[in-house]
């Protein structure tokens, strides 16, 4: 009786791909860009635009949040990737590619800042954030209404901004491009108690600029 | 648990990367402490919104005009690089890298001291004094051959700018100690606008810390790249004092020697 319903539950097993060694599937499951990497080390112009289409809007993202405006950011990714491409025999294949990238990426938007100097950078962002809407903190007296809006984002990205950028980076690592405490180690080049103290200084000194978008009444009762 | 600790356990408890145990010990200071409620409320408000700015942005299509500049050769390696590569190949091996790297650095210290560098202060218009004060400790003429290399201020006015206070350009966010590197900052733009009040600060500092502090001020000018114009503004004075100062800032390298 209970020989063919063991046979039935067993045999789908049987079927699936064998699995890789343990460290080729960790390889495998940790680095999706790994085929693409190997194929752009062996000469491939066209699997390093491949990678740049991949990685074009999450490093754009994290240069605007690091910058705070767009012509700045799209120059600073296009300096990453340059740069990407002149180190990248640099990376070593145990690490994720993408927290090489992030890593570069990081040191672009920091050696553009240093050119521009902070009050430009600061300036830039005000700009833009006028360009986008009304700034003022009554424009977000309705947390709810202004959540969908760019006024929203423009503020948000304000504030960030006047974080110092220590604090600035693993907040923006951690809570907008969703990497780990030990990738951002990895990126940062810090030890992962150093980071995940910087995401708390950094998110309370958002908090406390952000004031009544964030304000929590009811838990305080 | 007291309330300081759990509050900066705070971020890790939103985040659910704290070890069970120590969860539990927020948790139960969580149910007696709102001011903790209510942080750990905001702070999860907070990260919510940072969440909603992740892929919010239209970014440009970058691919072609990367692949343009490289094309153009402004992702080729530096000529430094370049001898590296070229050295490591020569001794391949684990330590080939390394001694390839060394190879080149002292190939670049060998041609060092044939280029005469021109470096300035951002925010510093050097007074008309010292212009006509003798260089002190001169790098030897350079060669005829690399005169051509020598890196000159591009943008300097032909019509002499009026004087400006001196900055010293340094994000103090960036070092480990915000208010060290502030006073630091403050002691350098003092030595570069007014001698006397500088010295005076110095005169002012306990004997047993002069030493120390000159020191330590001395390597934060070399990193900030003020050291060769705080030496020149020292040397410029009528004060024997600050003549005696001044080697201290010429002596200290970057990293600190």
């Amino acid at each position: 009786m209970s020989q063919p319903r063991v046979t039935a539950v067993t045999q789908p097993l049987f079927d699936r791909p064998r699995p890789l060694p343990a460290a080729d599937v960790a390889a495998e499951a940790v680095d999706p860009d790994r085929d693409l990497v190997e194929r752009w080390r062996q000469g491939e112009s066209e699997a390093f635009a491949a990678l740049v289409r991949r990685h074009q809007r999450r490093v754009f993202g994290l240069l605007l949040r690091m910058l705070g405006n767009r012509e700045e950011a799209e120059d600073a990714a296009q300096d990453a990737f340059l740069n990407l491409h002149r180190h990248g025999h640099r990376f070593r294949s145990e690490s994720r590619f993408s927290t090489f990238l992030y890593r570069v990426a990081v040191n672009a938007a920091l050696n553009r800042r240093r050119s521009l100097g902070r009050r430009r950078a600061h300036a830039d962002a005000f700009g833009e954030a006028h360009a986008v809407g009304q700034v003022g903190a009554d424009a977000f007296t309705d947390p709810e209404q202004a959540l969908a809006g760019d006024e929203l984002r423009a503020r948000l990205g304000r504030e960030l901004l006047a974080l110092p950028d220590s604090l600035r980076a693993p907040v923006v690592l951690y809570d907008v491009e969703g990497l780990s405490y030990g990738e951002i180690a990895e990126v940062l080049e810090l030890a992962e108690g150093t980071v995940k103290s910087r995401i708390h200084r950094g998110r309370q000194a958002l908090r406390a600029r952000l004031g009544d978008l964030v304000a929590d009444r009811e838990a305080g009762s | 648990m007291r309330h300081e600790r759990a509050a900066r356990h705070l971020s890790e408890y939103l985040d659910g990367t704290l070890p069970a145990r120590r969860a539990r010990q927020v948790e139960s200071h969580l149910a007696a402490c709102s001011r903790c409620r209510q942080a750990l409320g905001e702070l999860r408000r907070t990260t919510e919104l940072l969440w909603s700015l992740r892929g919010a942005e239209d970014a440009p299509d970058l691919s072609a005009a990367v692949l343009a500049r490289i094309r153009a050769g402004e992702a080729d390696p530096s000529l430094a690089e370049r001898l590296r590569a070229a050295a490591a190949r020569v001794w391949s091996g684990a330590w080939g890298a390394p001694l390839a790297t060394v190879a080149v650095g002292l190939a670049v210290l060998a041609i060092l001291p044939r280029i005469e560098i021109e470096v300035s202060v951002p925010g510093v218009a050097a007074p008309p004094e010292l212009e006509r004060a003798a260089p002190v400790a001169r790098a030897p003429r350079p060669a005829p051959a690399l005169e051509a290399r020598r890196v000159r201020q591009p943008l300097r006015p032909s019509v002499p700018e009026p004087w400006r206070a001196p900055s010293v350009s340094v994000d103090c966010w960036e070092q480990p100690s915000f208010e060290a590197c502030q006073e630091r900052r403050r002691s350098l733009e003092l030595a570069l606008s007014d001698t006397p009040a500088f010295l005076e600060r110095v005169e002012a500092l306990p004997s047993t810390q002069r030493e120390r502090w000159i020191g330590e001020l001395s390597r934060f000018a070399a990193e900030t790249g003020s050291a060769t114009s705080v030496a020149e503004r020292l040397r410029a004075s009528d004060d024997p004092r600050a003549w005696q100062m001044a080697p201290r800032f010429e002596s200290t390298t970057f990293d600190g020697r």
